[in-house]
Protein backbone atom coordinates (compact mmCIF):
# COMPACT_ATOMS: atom_id res chain seq x y z
CA UNK A 1 0.00 0.00 0.00
CA UNK A 2 1.66 3.22 -1.05
CA UNK A 3 1.98 5.65 1.78
CA UNK A 4 0.02 8.81 1.34
CA UNK A 5 1.83 12.07 1.52
CA UNK A 6 0.50 15.49 2.26
CA UNK A 7 2.77 18.35 1.52
CA UNK A 8 2.01 21.98 2.14
CA UNK A 9 4.37 24.33 0.37
CA UNK A 10 4.54 28.09 0.51
CA UNK A 11 5.44 29.88 -2.68
CA UNK A 12 4.89 33.47 -3.57
CA UNK A 13 2.89 33.86 -6.72
CA UNK A 14 1.35 36.63 -8.74
CA UNK A 15 -2.10 38.07 -8.28
CA UNK A 16 -3.82 35.52 -10.44
CA UNK A 17 -5.76 32.84 -8.67
CA UNK A 18 -5.53 29.43 -10.18
CA UNK A 19 -7.14 26.09 -9.57
CA UNK A 20 -5.69 23.04 -11.16
CA UNK A 21 -6.53 19.43 -10.63
CA UNK A 22 -4.32 16.88 -12.26
CA UNK A 23 -5.10 13.32 -13.20
CA UNK A 24 -3.13 12.03 -10.27
CA UNK A 25 -5.11 14.06 -7.84
CA UNK A 26 -2.71 16.92 -7.34
CA UNK A 27 -4.52 20.02 -6.27
CA UNK A 28 -3.12 23.48 -6.41
CA UNK A 29 -5.08 26.24 -4.85
CA UNK A 30 -3.95 29.77 -4.39
CA UNK A 31 -5.29 31.71 -1.53
CA UNK A 32 -5.00 35.29 -0.42
CA UNK A 33 -3.15 35.82 2.80
CA UNK A 34 -0.33 37.71 4.52
CA UNK A 35 -0.71 40.56 2.10
CA UNK A 36 0.09 38.41 -0.88
CA UNK A 37 -0.89 35.18 -2.42
CA UNK A 38 0.47 31.86 -1.37
CA UNK A 39 0.07 28.57 -3.00
CA UNK A 40 -0.98 25.42 -1.30
CA UNK A 41 0.16 22.26 -2.93
CA UNK A 42 -1.30 19.00 -1.82
CA UNK A 43 0.07 15.87 -3.36
CA UNK A 44 -2.04 12.79 -3.46
CA UNK A 45 -1.11 9.19 -3.08
CA UNK A 46 -0.65 7.12 -6.19
CA UNK A 47 -4.22 5.87 -6.00
CA UNK A 48 -5.24 9.35 -7.00
CA UNK A 49 -6.93 10.47 -3.81
CA UNK A 50 -6.08 13.14 -1.29
CA UNK A 51 -5.93 11.76 2.18
CA UNK A 52 -7.13 13.47 5.30
CA UNK A 53 -4.63 11.53 7.33
CA UNK A 54 -6.19 12.09 10.72
CA UNK A 55 -8.71 14.18 12.59
CA UNK A 56 -5.85 16.63 13.01
CA UNK A 57 -6.40 17.54 9.36
CA UNK A 58 -9.97 18.66 10.12
CA UNK A 59 -9.87 22.42 10.58
CA UNK A 60 -11.96 24.24 13.23
CA UNK A 61 -14.48 25.51 10.68
CA UNK A 62 -14.97 22.01 9.28
CA UNK A 63 -15.36 20.65 12.81
CA UNK A 64 -18.01 23.31 13.36
CA UNK A 65 -20.24 21.98 10.58
CA UNK A 66 -19.78 18.39 11.76
CA UNK A 67 -20.64 19.51 15.29
CA UNK A 68 -23.79 21.29 14.15
CA UNK A 69 -24.97 18.14 12.39
CA UNK A 70 -24.26 15.96 15.44
CA UNK A 71 -26.05 18.47 17.67
CA UNK A 72 -29.04 18.44 15.31
CA UNK A 73 -29.08 14.65 15.44
CA UNK A 74 -29.11 14.76 19.24
CA UNK A 75 -31.92 17.32 19.34
CA UNK A 76 -33.99 15.52 16.70
CA UNK A 77 -34.48 12.54 19.02
CA UNK A 78 -38.02 12.65 20.49
CA UNK A 79 -36.73 11.92 23.99
CA UNK A 80 -34.15 14.70 23.94
CA UNK A 81 -36.13 17.91 23.57
CA UNK A 82 -34.64 21.12 24.89
CA UNK A 83 -35.91 21.88 28.37
CA UNK A 84 -38.35 24.78 28.50
CA UNK A 85 -37.10 25.84 31.94
CA UNK A 86 -35.34 29.00 30.78
CA UNK A 87 -33.88 29.80 34.20
CA UNK A 88 -32.30 26.34 34.26
CA UNK A 89 -30.99 26.74 30.71
CA UNK A 90 -29.38 30.06 31.60
CA UNK A 91 -27.90 28.70 34.82
CA UNK A 92 -26.37 25.61 33.20
CA UNK A 93 -24.98 27.80 30.44
CA UNK A 94 -23.40 30.09 33.05
CA UNK A 95 -21.77 27.15 34.81
CA UNK A 96 -20.43 25.80 31.52
CA UNK A 97 -19.13 29.17 30.36
CA UNK A 98 -17.54 29.78 33.76
CA UNK A 99 -15.37 26.76 32.95
CA UNK A 100 -14.93 27.32 29.21
CA UNK A 101 -14.00 30.98 29.61
CA UNK A 102 -12.61 30.83 33.15
CA UNK A 103 -10.10 28.01 32.73
CA UNK A 104 -7.08 29.20 30.73
CA UNK A 105 -6.40 25.68 29.43
CA UNK A 106 -9.75 25.41 27.69
CA UNK A 107 -9.32 26.06 23.99
CA UNK A 108 -12.38 27.64 22.44
CA UNK A 109 -13.73 25.99 19.29
CA UNK A 110 -14.61 27.87 16.10
CA UNK A 111 -17.65 29.60 17.56
CA UNK A 112 -17.14 28.93 21.26
CA UNK A 113 -19.01 26.55 23.53
CA UNK A 114 -22.78 26.26 23.82
CA UNK A 115 -24.51 24.52 26.72
CA UNK A 116 -28.10 23.30 26.82
CA UNK A 117 -30.36 21.15 28.98
CA UNK A 118 -32.37 18.28 27.50
CA UNK A 119 -35.67 17.33 29.09
CA UNK A 120 -35.02 13.67 29.80
CA UNK A 121 -35.16 11.37 32.80
CA UNK A 122 -32.08 9.57 31.62
CA UNK A 123 -28.98 10.56 33.55
CA UNK A 124 -26.44 11.65 31.00
CA UNK A 125 -24.36 14.34 29.38
CA UNK A 126 -22.98 14.39 25.86
CA UNK A 127 -21.00 16.72 23.64
CA UNK A 128 -20.88 17.23 19.91
CA UNK A 129 -17.69 18.38 18.18
CA UNK A 130 -17.02 22.11 18.16
CA UNK A 131 -18.48 22.65 21.59
CA UNK A 132 -22.17 21.76 21.75
CA UNK A 133 -22.61 20.33 25.25
CA UNK A 134 -25.88 18.82 26.41
CA UNK A 135 -26.88 17.62 29.85
CA UNK A 136 -30.19 15.96 30.73
CA UNK A 137 -32.51 17.16 33.44
CA UNK A 138 -31.99 13.72 34.95
CA UNK A 139 -28.27 14.40 35.28
CA UNK A 140 -28.84 17.91 36.66
CA UNK A 141 -31.18 16.46 39.27
CA UNK A 142 -28.62 13.77 40.13
CA UNK A 143 -25.99 16.41 40.92
CA UNK A 144 -25.93 17.49 44.56
CA UNK A 145 -24.50 20.92 43.93
CA UNK A 146 -23.12 23.33 41.32
CA UNK A 147 -19.62 21.86 41.50
CA UNK A 148 -20.90 18.39 40.58
CA UNK A 149 -22.83 19.87 37.65
CA UNK A 150 -19.64 21.68 36.66
CA UNK A 151 -17.79 18.36 36.80
CA UNK A 152 -20.16 16.83 34.25
CA UNK A 153 -19.75 19.80 31.93
CA UNK A 154 -15.95 19.93 32.38
CA UNK A 155 -15.74 16.28 31.35
CA UNK A 156 -17.70 17.01 28.16
CA UNK A 157 -15.59 20.10 27.43
CA UNK A 158 -12.56 17.84 27.72
CA UNK A 159 -14.00 15.39 25.15
CA UNK A 160 -14.48 18.32 22.75
CA UNK A 161 -10.97 19.68 23.27
CA UNK A 162 -9.45 16.22 22.88
CA UNK A 163 -11.47 15.79 19.67
CA UNK A 164 -12.74 12.39 20.79
CA UNK A 165 -15.92 12.73 18.74
CA UNK A 166 -14.00 13.48 15.57
CA UNK A 167 -11.71 10.54 16.25
CA UNK A 168 -14.69 8.27 15.67
CA UNK A 169 -14.81 9.20 11.99
CA UNK A 170 -13.60 6.23 10.03
CA UNK A 171 -10.49 6.71 7.97
CA UNK A 172 -12.43 5.52 4.93
CA UNK A 173 -14.71 8.55 5.21
CA UNK A 174 -11.79 10.95 5.64
CA UNK A 175 -10.12 9.40 2.61
CA UNK A 176 -13.31 9.64 0.57
CA UNK A 177 -13.67 13.33 1.46
CA UNK A 178 -10.11 13.88 0.35
CA UNK A 179 -10.71 12.12 -2.94
CA UNK A 180 -13.72 14.29 -3.62
CA UNK A 181 -11.69 17.41 -2.92
CA UNK A 182 -8.99 16.17 -5.27
CA UNK A 183 -11.50 15.66 -8.06
CA UNK A 184 -13.20 18.96 -7.51
CA UNK A 185 -12.95 21.45 -10.33
CA UNK A 186 -14.17 24.97 -10.83
CA UNK A 187 -17.93 25.05 -10.94
CA UNK A 188 -18.38 21.70 -9.23
CA UNK A 189 -21.07 21.83 -6.59
CA UNK A 190 -20.89 20.46 -3.06
CA UNK A 191 -23.43 17.67 -3.61
CA UNK A 192 -20.78 14.98 -3.64
CA UNK A 193 -19.80 15.81 -0.10
CA UNK A 194 -23.26 15.28 1.33
CA UNK A 195 -22.99 11.52 1.47
CA UNK A 196 -19.55 11.34 3.03
CA UNK A 197 -20.49 14.17 5.39
CA UNK A 198 -23.54 12.20 6.53
CA UNK A 199 -21.46 9.06 7.01
CA UNK A 200 -18.91 11.02 9.07
CA UNK A 201 -21.65 12.50 11.24
CA UNK A 202 -23.08 9.01 11.77
CA UNK A 203 -19.65 7.81 12.91
CA UNK A 204 -19.49 10.56 15.54
CA UNK A 205 -23.07 10.00 16.74
CA UNK A 206 -22.44 6.26 16.99
CA UNK A 207 -19.59 6.78 19.42
CA UNK A 208 -20.30 10.05 21.24
CA UNK A 209 -24.04 9.52 21.72
CA UNK A 210 -24.84 5.84 21.38
CA UNK A 211 -21.94 3.60 22.29
CA UNK A 212 -19.64 5.78 24.38
CA UNK A 213 -15.91 6.36 24.25
CA UNK A 214 -13.06 4.00 24.95
CA UNK A 215 -11.46 3.42 28.33
CA UNK A 216 -8.45 5.48 27.36
CA UNK A 217 -10.58 8.37 26.08
CA UNK A 218 -12.73 8.48 29.22
CA UNK A 219 -9.65 8.47 31.43
CA UNK A 220 -8.05 11.20 29.37
CA UNK A 221 -11.20 13.34 29.58
CA UNK A 222 -11.46 12.76 33.33
CA UNK A 223 -7.91 13.98 33.93
CA UNK A 224 -8.34 17.05 31.78
CA UNK A 225 -11.67 17.81 33.47
CA UNK A 226 -9.93 17.88 36.85
CA UNK A 227 -7.52 20.47 35.46
CA UNK A 228 -10.34 22.58 34.02
CA UNK A 229 -12.31 22.48 37.27
CA UNK A 230 -9.31 23.54 39.33
CA UNK A 231 -8.42 26.36 36.95
CA UNK A 232 -11.99 27.68 36.89
CA UNK A 233 -12.25 27.60 40.69
CA UNK A 234 -14.57 24.61 41.04
CA UNK A 235 -13.79 21.68 43.29
CA UNK A 236 -12.04 18.86 41.37
CA UNK A 237 -13.33 16.49 44.04
CA UNK A 238 -16.82 17.02 42.64
CA UNK A 239 -15.95 14.79 39.69
CA UNK A 240 -15.06 11.78 41.83
CA UNK A 241 -18.01 12.50 44.12
CA UNK A 242 -20.59 12.32 41.35
CA UNK A 243 -18.88 9.42 39.57
CA UNK A 244 -18.89 7.39 42.77
CA UNK A 245 -22.51 8.10 43.59
CA UNK A 246 -24.50 8.35 40.35
CA UNK A 247 -25.34 5.56 37.93
CA UNK A 248 -25.28 7.13 34.48
CA UNK A 249 -27.32 5.78 31.59
CA UNK A 250 -25.74 4.33 28.46
CA UNK A 251 -23.65 6.25 25.95
CA UNK A 252 -22.50 9.79 26.56
CA UNK A 253 -21.05 10.30 30.01
CA UNK A 254 -21.28 6.69 31.08
CA UNK A 255 -18.56 4.26 30.27
CA UNK A 256 -18.67 0.63 31.29
CA UNK A 257 -15.00 0.42 30.46
CA UNK A 258 -13.53 1.66 32.71
CA UNK A 259 -16.10 1.25 35.46
CA UNK A 260 -17.03 4.20 37.65
CA UNK A 261 -15.06 2.62 40.50
CA UNK A 262 -11.95 2.36 38.34
CA UNK A 263 -12.34 5.96 37.21
CA UNK A 264 -12.66 7.21 40.78
CA UNK A 265 -9.64 5.19 41.88
CA UNK A 266 -7.56 6.52 39.02
CA UNK A 267 -8.56 10.12 39.69
CA UNK A 268 -8.30 10.21 43.48
CA UNK A 269 -4.55 11.02 43.70
CA UNK A 270 -4.88 13.71 41.04
CA UNK A 271 -7.88 15.27 42.78
CA UNK A 272 -6.08 15.21 46.13
CA UNK A 273 -3.11 17.01 44.61
CA UNK A 274 -5.35 19.87 43.51
CA UNK A 275 -6.64 20.66 47.00
CA UNK A 276 -9.96 22.12 48.01
CA UNK A 277 -11.86 24.98 46.41
CA UNK A 278 -13.52 27.74 48.44
CA UNK A 279 -17.15 28.66 47.92
CA UNK A 280 -18.65 25.20 47.40
CA UNK A 281 -21.46 25.82 49.90
CA UNK A 282 -22.17 29.26 48.46
CA UNK A 283 -22.50 27.81 44.96
CA UNK A 284 -24.57 24.91 46.28
CA UNK A 285 -27.08 27.44 47.59
CA UNK A 286 -27.66 29.05 44.18
CA UNK A 287 -27.77 25.59 42.60
CA UNK A 288 -30.57 24.71 45.02
CA UNK A 289 -32.49 27.86 44.16
CA UNK A 290 -32.46 27.23 40.43
CA UNK A 291 -32.60 23.44 40.26
CA UNK A 292 -34.70 22.57 43.28
CA UNK A 293 -36.59 25.86 43.44
CA UNK A 294 -35.55 26.23 47.07
CA UNK B 1 29.21 64.67 7.61
CA UNK B 2 26.84 63.89 4.76
CA UNK B 3 28.40 60.45 4.44
CA UNK B 4 28.01 59.80 8.17
CA UNK B 5 24.34 60.69 8.15
CA UNK B 6 23.86 58.49 5.11
CA UNK B 7 25.43 55.56 6.89
CA UNK B 8 23.25 56.20 9.91
CA UNK B 9 20.16 56.15 7.72
CA UNK B 10 21.21 52.86 6.19
CA UNK B 11 21.84 51.42 9.63
CA UNK B 12 18.47 52.56 10.88
CA UNK B 13 16.75 51.11 7.86
CA UNK B 14 18.57 47.81 8.32
CA UNK B 15 17.60 47.77 11.99
CA UNK B 16 14.00 48.46 11.08
CA UNK B 17 14.05 45.59 8.62
CA UNK B 18 15.48 43.26 11.27
CA UNK B 19 12.78 44.31 13.76
CA UNK B 20 10.06 43.94 11.12
CA UNK B 21 11.32 40.51 10.14
CA UNK B 22 11.39 39.40 13.77
CA UNK B 23 7.70 40.10 14.33
CA UNK B 24 5.78 36.86 14.06
CA UNK B 25 2.41 36.96 12.36
CA UNK B 26 -0.42 34.55 13.05
CA UNK B 27 -3.92 34.26 11.65
CA UNK B 28 -7.25 33.89 13.40
CA UNK B 29 -9.09 30.57 12.95
CA UNK B 30 -12.12 31.27 15.14
CA UNK B 31 -15.16 32.84 13.54
CA UNK B 32 -14.74 35.81 15.86
CA UNK B 33 -12.05 36.38 18.47
CA UNK B 34 -11.98 39.18 21.02
CA UNK B 35 -8.65 40.71 21.92
CA UNK B 36 -8.72 41.34 25.65
CA UNK B 37 -7.30 44.06 27.86
CA UNK B 38 -6.23 41.38 30.37
CA UNK B 39 -5.27 37.72 30.13
CA UNK B 40 -8.72 36.23 30.52
CA UNK B 41 -11.32 35.00 28.07
CA UNK B 42 -14.11 37.28 29.10
CA UNK B 43 -14.35 40.84 30.21
CA UNK B 44 -13.13 44.00 28.55
CA UNK B 45 -12.43 43.55 24.84
CA UNK B 46 -10.06 45.99 23.14
CA UNK B 47 -11.04 44.99 19.65
CA UNK B 48 -12.54 42.10 17.72
CA UNK B 49 -10.88 39.93 15.10
CA UNK B 50 -12.50 37.68 12.53
CA UNK B 51 -11.46 34.45 10.89
CA UNK B 52 -8.52 35.03 8.55
CA UNK B 53 -7.34 38.29 10.16
CA UNK B 54 -3.58 38.60 10.57
CA UNK B 55 -2.05 39.91 13.80
CA UNK B 56 1.50 40.63 14.96
CA UNK B 57 2.67 38.69 18.00
CA UNK B 58 4.50 41.02 20.37
CA UNK B 59 4.95 38.61 23.28
CA UNK B 60 3.94 35.15 24.47
CA UNK B 61 2.81 34.20 27.97
CA UNK B 62 1.43 30.69 27.52
CA UNK B 63 -1.44 30.28 26.64
CA UNK B 64 -1.73 34.00 25.87
CA UNK B 65 -0.34 36.05 23.01
CA UNK B 66 0.18 39.80 23.17
CA UNK B 67 -0.96 40.83 19.70
CA UNK B 68 -1.26 44.02 17.68
CA UNK B 69 -3.20 45.05 14.62
CA UNK B 70 -3.83 48.48 13.16
CA UNK B 71 -2.13 50.19 16.09
CA UNK B 72 -4.16 48.44 18.76
CA UNK B 73 -2.84 45.86 21.22
CA UNK B 74 -4.25 43.28 23.57
CA UNK B 75 -4.23 39.65 24.71
CA UNK B 76 -5.45 36.79 22.57
CA UNK B 77 -5.72 33.11 23.56
CA UNK B 78 -3.35 31.06 21.43
CA UNK B 79 -6.09 28.59 20.50
CA UNK B 80 -7.71 31.36 18.44
CA UNK B 81 -4.89 31.43 15.90
CA UNK B 82 -2.87 29.24 13.56
CA UNK B 83 0.77 29.44 12.59
CA UNK B 84 0.25 27.17 9.59
CA UNK B 85 1.19 28.99 6.40
CA UNK B 86 -0.84 26.54 4.30
CA UNK B 87 -4.04 26.80 6.32
CA UNK B 88 -7.10 26.94 4.08
CA UNK B 89 -9.76 29.26 5.42
CA UNK B 90 -13.49 28.90 5.00
CA UNK B 91 -15.25 30.30 1.99
CA UNK B 92 -16.85 32.90 4.22
CA UNK B 93 -13.48 34.13 5.44
CA UNK B 94 -12.01 34.19 1.94
CA UNK B 95 -14.86 36.13 0.42
CA UNK B 96 -15.58 38.48 3.30
CA UNK B 97 -15.42 42.10 2.39
CA UNK B 98 -14.24 41.81 -1.17
CA UNK B 99 -15.19 40.56 -4.58
CA UNK B 100 -13.43 37.38 -5.58
CA UNK B 101 -13.19 35.23 -8.62
CA UNK B 102 -15.22 32.04 -8.77
CA UNK B 103 -11.98 30.07 -8.76
CA UNK B 104 -10.96 31.74 -5.51
CA UNK B 105 -14.23 30.73 -3.92
CA UNK B 106 -13.54 27.20 -5.04
CA UNK B 107 -10.15 27.37 -3.35
CA UNK B 108 -12.05 27.85 -0.12
CA UNK B 109 -14.17 24.75 -0.65
CA UNK B 110 -13.19 22.44 2.15
CA UNK B 111 -15.65 19.59 1.82
CA UNK B 112 -17.31 19.98 5.19
CA UNK B 113 -18.61 23.53 4.92
CA UNK B 114 -21.79 25.58 4.70
CA UNK B 115 -22.52 24.43 1.15
CA UNK B 116 -22.29 20.81 2.23
CA UNK B 117 -24.52 21.51 5.20
CA UNK B 118 -27.12 23.00 2.87
CA UNK B 119 -27.13 19.80 0.84
CA UNK B 120 -27.17 17.63 3.95
CA UNK B 121 -30.15 19.51 5.40
CA UNK B 122 -32.03 19.32 2.12
CA UNK B 123 -31.57 15.55 2.08
CA UNK B 124 -32.78 15.19 5.68
CA UNK B 125 -35.86 17.34 6.16
CA UNK B 126 -36.59 15.49 9.41
CA UNK B 127 -33.61 17.32 10.96
CA UNK B 128 -34.77 20.82 10.00
CA UNK B 129 -36.51 21.65 13.28
CA UNK B 130 -33.47 20.46 15.23
CA UNK B 131 -31.13 22.45 13.00
CA UNK B 132 -33.15 25.57 13.75
CA UNK B 133 -32.59 24.89 17.43
CA UNK B 134 -28.86 24.62 16.77
CA UNK B 135 -29.07 27.93 14.91
CA UNK B 136 -30.70 29.43 17.99
CA UNK B 137 -27.90 28.12 20.20
CA UNK B 138 -25.32 29.61 17.85
CA UNK B 139 -27.13 32.95 17.93
CA UNK B 140 -26.94 33.06 21.72
CA UNK B 141 -23.32 33.68 22.74
CA UNK B 142 -22.48 34.06 26.43
CA UNK B 143 -23.38 37.38 28.00
CA UNK B 144 -19.98 38.33 29.37
CA UNK B 145 -21.18 40.95 31.82
CA UNK B 146 -23.63 38.47 33.32
CA UNK B 147 -20.95 35.79 33.38
CA UNK B 148 -18.54 38.10 35.21
CA UNK B 149 -21.17 38.60 37.93
CA UNK B 150 -21.87 34.87 38.06
CA UNK B 151 -18.18 34.08 38.50
CA UNK B 152 -17.67 36.75 41.15
CA UNK B 153 -20.77 35.77 43.12
CA UNK B 154 -19.69 32.13 43.04
CA UNK B 155 -16.17 32.91 44.27
CA UNK B 156 -14.78 31.20 41.22
CA UNK B 157 -11.13 31.37 40.24
CA UNK B 158 -11.37 33.75 37.35
CA UNK B 159 -12.76 36.46 39.61
CA UNK B 160 -9.75 36.38 41.92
Amino acid sequence: MPRAVLIGALTLAGCAVTENVTDTGQRIADQAGFGGVFRQVVVANTAGGLVLQSVGDIDPDQEYFIGRAVAADILAHPDRALSRRQALQGYVSDVGQAIALGAPSVELPYQGFRFAVLESRTVNAVAAPSGYVFVTTGAVDAARNEDELAALLAHEIAHVQLRHGLAAIRQSNLTEAGKLLAKETVGTGPAQFTQVFGASVADVVGTAVTNGYSRAQESEADRLAVQFLAEAGYSPRALTDILARVDFDGGGFRSDHPSAADRVAALTPLVASRGESPGVALRAARFGKVVRGG
Amino acid sequence: MRRASGLAAVALTAAAIVVWAAVEQVRVVEREARVRATKRKFGDAVFVLREGDVVDVLATEDPWLRVARDGREGWLHESAVTRKRDYVFSTAALTRGREVEASQRTAGQKGFDSATETGYRASRPQLEAAYRQVDALDANPPNEARLARFVAEGELGAAR
